[in-house]
């Protein structure tokens, strides 16, 4: 890719980390950078020098995010309405998984003969150990990503993607929910009921405790993103 | 002499539409035709044009379409509908107004300076 290729990339990614500008508005300015740094180029001017000309005439990204704002209220109001819904839906599934999990653990710790409360603190820890297991693969993914690209990358997201990722969580949502249904008759029908019960006491603090602790987890790995450097955030004005 | 951002900002809408009145166009080509009428004097911000255009679709002034240009590359097409054009009549009458007030001042007093 030539220089001036990579530079309108990265003008173009560094107004695409705003959820102000849509796909199509960002198709839109692209044409018109291009249009006029082919006006400029026959007139003697580099192709850097025609890119940087044409990008101060669209004028500057904080102006255009200020004035597309104004016009993508709506989109905007449905874009974060849709990011909440995503959040709740994984919220859901976390906890669904989180049982599931747990009761694996107790099925397969069932060869150990230890009595229900031993049984059912396996299955907290095989959760804690699942959701540390979870947290670090997460870390290792993002963890080279800083705040801005990540939300970039994900505000720039069309329509189509957007509601197939909604409908991708539900679907999620119903499978992870059979499953803990499945893994909750599998246990009831290993003990009895009253050891059962007996563990599934335990289970429910040690679900209030997930229960308060997976946000408290999620918005920490989140402010630690956002407090590092921003130093893969494209530049505006290069 | 370079026109005020209010007399710009102000002005914006019905240069828009009557560039619409005279066909299909899109944004590089509304800019480059304020530029050429004015002869350079009216200088907008090319991106703050697009803002605009699609607060008039919201308004139901004009309507967008993509098609593909000379050079093979997707361009917006924006048209005027008849909303647009009950809307460019009234912005005529009102400029108009302001237009024939503010010549019958200047003709009665045309040395200024």
């Amino acid at each position: 890719m030539s220089d001036v290729e990579q530079r309108i990339e990265q003008w173009r990614k560094a107004l695409g980390t705003s959820d102000a500008f849509g796909t199509s508005d960002l198709d839109e300015l692209e044409s018109h950078l291009r249009e006029e740094m082919e006006r400029l180029q026959p007139l003697g001017l580099s192709g850097t020098e025609a890119f940087l000309v044409a990008q101060h005439r669209l004028g500057a990204p904080a102006t255009l995010e200020a004035e597309y704002e104004k016009v993508n209220t709506d989109r905007r109001a449905l874009l974060h309405l849709s990011w909440m819904a995503a959040g709740a839906l994984v919220y859901i599934l976390a906890g669904h998984v989180a049982v599931g999990i747990s009761h694996g653990g107790m099925l397969a710790a069932l060869p150990l003969r230890v009595g229900p409360a031993a049984l059912a603190w396996i299955g907290v820890a095989t959760t804690a150990v699942a959701a540390a297991a979870l947290l670090l693969i997460v870390w290792a993914c993002v963890r080279r990503c800083s705040w801005s690209r990540l939300t970039g990358r994900w505000r720039t997201l069309s329509w189509p993607w957007l509601v197939g990722l909604l409908g991708g969580l539900v679907v999620l949502d119903c499978l992870a929910l059979g499953f803990e249904f499945l893994f909750r008759t599998a246990a009831i029908r290993c003990v009895s009921i009253e050891e059962y019960s007996r563990m599934w006491l335990i289970w429910s603090y040690a679900n209030l405790g997930w229960i308060i602790l997976a946000p408290i987890l999620v918005a920490l790995l989140a402010l630690v993103l956002r407090t590092r450097a921003d130093r893969y955030r494209p530049e505006a004005q290069p | 002499m370079p026109i005020s951002k209010d007399l710009i900002a102000a002005s914006a809408t019905p240069l828009i539409l009557s560039i619409l009145a005279e066909g299909d166009s899109y944004g590089y080509a509304i800019i480059k035709r304020v530029r050429d009428l004015s002869g350079g004097k009216m200088a907008w911000t090319d991106g703050m044009l697009y803002p605009v255009l699609h607060r008039l679709q919201k308004q139901g002034l004009v309507e967008s379409y993509v098609d593909a240009s000379q050079t093979g590359r997707q361009r917006k097409y924006y048209r005027l509908k008849k909303e647009g054009t009950r809307a460019l009549a009234e912005h005529r009458s009102q400029w108009m107004v302001v237009h024939n007030t503010l010549q019958q001042l200047w003709e009665a007093r045309p040395c200024l300076t």
